[in-house]
């Protein structure tokens, strides 16, 4: 502002002077020629008067002048040089007349301006005019002094006005700018926005600006809320930790108990077999665990592949409700269910699909005080199928609602509180319905008020061939089974009760033990087992021993090679991480000598994913177990490996 | 000796020039008289027919008084008027007056003359002494005022002779008779 407010001051004081020098040089060559005209008339009128000697006339001439007031004195002079007539304005002037004639021009004598002309008669000089005016340079230059100063303030005061608008629309924004950049940096505020005032290049700017503090704004709260979302992902994996550790503790309690009560020889038989009910069943709790543990790593991994195919959804669900029976029983609830007639057809994922309704029931006895009411209906409306679980239990807290689905989410987070869960179980259930086009809901007024969970699934396409899907909005659920289970008591078969693991075999089977010894009674195997853990390589070896197979051990691939090159086996179950020879290797190696080619091959790791299976087979594998072994499942692969083996050699 | 002639001359100018100075009249009324001559003749506007030729001089004819004629011969010399060299010529009564523009009368008495009466009707600037000699027919009388020389005019006899006289010089005049 001052730096233009100083340039035109000095523009126009500039022009001012320039004006004013100008003005005076103008107004002094006016003068001259002004006074000179006036010398020229006086000379004309006065040359008669002087060529006649007719002082009167001439100085009747001369005082015609009184009409100028700015002429002071005047004379006429004889071609002589003799004073003729003379004039004078007023007596303080008289004696400035000069005595006798100078030159003919002008002359500037201080204020005053002095003339000489001649008088000419006949083309001869008769004479001199004299002229003496007061040249009032002073007055004349102040009044100009005074509009010059006005012009020059109220130019001075037009550049500041037309500056200050200029300033508020091309300045303004800029500073604006400024501030708003400083007040992003400072405050680290980026909802900043500085308002677009013009739409010239100031404006785009102005744009740009903004749009750069929107996307910085965007971006850096992107990544506080990302940061935020790992550093509770990581808080739920602190507290998921701590709950693991404490649900794989608790069934080693009962499991190390139950190793005392068989240890005692002396101890009832009732008592041995109440202990190994209880240590199966923590077993399989801690199985399922460790499962449920496997499908979340494999579903963020993304390695989960569903084995889809045409299915009954009332099928999965009653094989679910099997699966849950022994809890429900233990806590005393009321199982109500309802579903039509016909089956509800859904293309799926029996075994997924049973862990989903398997984990929903889990959540419900558990979530519920005991004695309490659950019901499972299952339906179809519109294009989907619905099953729905529902309880009377404790509920979910409105705030807790969205995030129940969050692995590790637990509702309760203490450590003592009473109801344990890893926080797996909705999560692997959403995640499971999800991949299979489903959704899964959550109801509940609050907390004290149950809950309810709704899966939709699509409904299949109708199968051609298969009987038609039950008439969806036809027949209503009939209420079918109400299982009340009046006292938990253990059973005292040593069988386990129906399996809760989240992969149940789809085929119901009798108690699995007593099926293989009666199947397998006299048809006795050769198995060699080739584990570097030597506990694990005997136990199983007790159990095969036990219902009559024959059993030979090796602790590394080396010595199982020999073993098996020595006298080839019906059945090899080999470990793959063992020194020496790991199992691949040696599955290989099996496999192209002649002697041991048809021996069948079980692959026992601790990786179940499907790559891992994939190298088994690769490697010649026939089948692939997870540890720690379900004897169950153990025992049902001998009965098909022996069929398997037997049945190509049968018919060589 | 053109050299002599040109130094003559510029000196007959220098005296010439000095002459012609406004005198009081105590100092010779006629060198006075003969200047007033020469300088009327500024003022006065002759027809065309007044002169024969357009260059034909303009002459002063002066009669009955030989100083006033001597004086002005000597004024005239190198001098001009309209354009026109001007000279003197001396009269007699009854000498022509073609070719004279103006006529200096030194005895008034003359005025009445036929001579006179009958060059009343011609161009001619006729000029006398007195008061008196303007109802005589003359258009310019010296006058005598506080002892300076100076005029009266009539502007009937102006009017008659066909000549018209600068209100510059009328305005000097001491008394402008015949006024319409």
């Amino acid at each position: 502002m001052i730096v233009v407010l100083t340039t035109t001051a000095a523009a126009l004081l500039l022009s001012a002077l320039a004006l004013l020098v100008y003005e005076l040089r103008s107004y002094r060559s006016a003068w001259i020629a002004d006074l000179t005209t006036q010398a020229d008339l006086i000379a004309k009128s006065t040359a008669a008067a002087v060529a006649f000697d007719d002082v009167r006339a001439a100085r009747e001439n001369l005082s015609l002048l009184k009409l100028r007031p700015q002429i002071t004195s005047a004379a006429i002079y004889t071609a002589g040089g003799k004073l003729f007539a003379s004039y004078v304005a007023s007596e303080a002037d008289g004696s400035a007349l000069p005595p006798a004639p100078r030159p003919d021009g002008h002359r500037f004598d201080g204020e005053a301006l002095e003339m000489f002309q001649k008088i000419e008669q006949n083309g001869e000089r008769v004479g001199s005019v004299y002229l003496a005016a007061h040249y009032d340079v002073s007055e004349r230059l102040l009044d100009y002094l005074v509009i010059l100063v006005a012009v020059t303030a109220a130019s001075l005061a037009l550049a500041a006005v037309i500056f200050g608008s200029l300033q508020s629309s091309l300045t303004g924004p800029i500073l604006a700018l400024g501030q708003a950049a400083r007040d992003v940096v400072r405050r680290r505020d980026y909802a900043v926005r500085v308002e677009k005032i013009t739409d010239d290049e100031v404006g785009e700017l102005v744009d740009s600006f903004n749009d750069m503090v929107r996307e910085l704004g965007a971006e850096i709260d992107q990544r506080q809320r990302a940061e935020g979302a790992l550093r509770t992902a990581d808080r739920r994996k602190d507290e998921f930790l701590a709950t693991l550790a404490h649900e794989l503790r608790n069934p080693l309690a009962p499991i190390v108990t139950g190793l005392e009560v068989l240890k005692n020889p002396a101890a009832p038989p009732d008592a041995q077999a109440r202990a190994r009910e209880r240590m199966v069943r923590q077993l399989k709790q801690m199985v399922r665990l460790i499962d449920d543990l496997l499908d979340v790593s494999r579903i963020t991994t993304g390695k989960v592949e569903l084995r889809r195919e045409p299915l009954d959804l009332v099928a999965v669900v009653r094989e679910a409700i099997d699966a849950v029976e022994s809890l429900v029983k233990e806590r005393g609830h009321r199982l109500e269910t309802a579903w039509p007639n016909g089956p509800v057809r859904v293309d799926g994922d029996a075994t997924r699909l049973t862990q989903v309704v398997v984990n929903l029931l889990n959540n419900a006895a558990k979530y519920t005080e005991r004695g309490g009411r659950i019901s499972v209906t299952v339906g179809v409306e519109g294009t989907q199928a619905v099953v729905r679980v529902a309880d009377d239990g404790i509920g979910i807290d409105p705030s807790m609602q969205a995030e129940v689905f969050e692995l590790f989410m637990q509702a309760d987070r203490s450590l003592e509180r009473e109801r344990s869960g890893l926080g797996v179980g909705l999560s692997l259930a959403r995640r499971f319905v999800e991949l299979h086009g489903g959704t899964i809901e959550l109801e509940s007024a609050g907390i004290g008020d149950g809950a309810v969970f709704t899966v939709r699934l699509p409904l299949a396409p109708v199968v051609v061939e298969g009987k038609p899907p039950h008439a969806p909005h036809g027949a209503p659920p009939r209420p079918r089974a109400a299982l009340a289970a009046p006292s938990p008591s253990p059973s005292p078969s040593p069988s386990p009760s129906p399996s809760p693991s989240p992969s149940p075999s789809p085929s119901p089977s009798p108690s699995p033990a007593a099926a293989s010894v009666a199947e397998l009674t006299g048809a006795s195997l050769d198995v060699l087992i080739a584990d570097d853990n030597v506990d694990l390589a005997s136990s199983i070896g007790d159990v095969l021993d036990a219902i009559g197979h024959r059993v030979r051990l090796a602790h590394d691939g080396l010595a199982a090679l020999e073993a098996a090159r020595r006298e080839p086996p019906d059945v090899a179950l080999l470990d793959i991480g063992m020194p020496g020879l790991n199992g691949y290797d040696l599955a290989r190696r099996l496999r192209v000598d002649p002697a041991t080619r048809d021996v069948v091959l079980v692959a026992i790791t601790g990786w179940g994913q499907e790559t891992d299976k994939r190298r088994a087979r690769d490697a010649g594998f026939d089948h692939h177990l997870v540890k720690p072994v379900d004897p169950e499942a153990l025992l049902e692969l001998l009965r098909e490996g022996v069929r398997g083996a037997r049945t190509p050699a049968a018919g060589a | 000796m053109q050299r002599l002639i040109a130094t003559l001359l510029l000196a007959a100018l220098v005296l010439g020039a000095v002459a012609v100075r406004a005198q009081p009249l105590s100092g010779g009324a006629d060198e006075v008289r003969a200047a007033y001559l020469y300088r009327f003749l500024a003022y006065v506007d002759w027809p065309d027919q007044a002169f024969a030729t357009p260059e034909a001089p303009l002459v002063i004819g002066v009669v009955a008084n030989d100083a006033v004629a001597t004086e002005l011969s000597r004024v005239l010399i190198g001098r001009t008027a309209h354009g026109r060299p001007v000279a003197a010529r001396r009269l007699v009564p009854g000498d022509s007056l073609d070719g004279v523009q103006a006529l200096y009368v030194g005895d008034a008495a003359l005025l009445r003359s036929a001579w006179l009466q009958r060059a009343r009707e011609r161009p001619v600037l006729i000029v006398a002494d007195g008061v008196a000699s303007l109802d005589a027919g003359a258009a310019l009388a010296f006058v005598r005022v506080d002892d300076r020389l100076r005029f009266d005019a009539s502007l009937r006899a102006v009017e008659r002779a066909g000549l018209r006289v600068s209100s510059r010089l009328l305005a000097l005049a001491q008394r402008v008779v015949g006024a319409p």
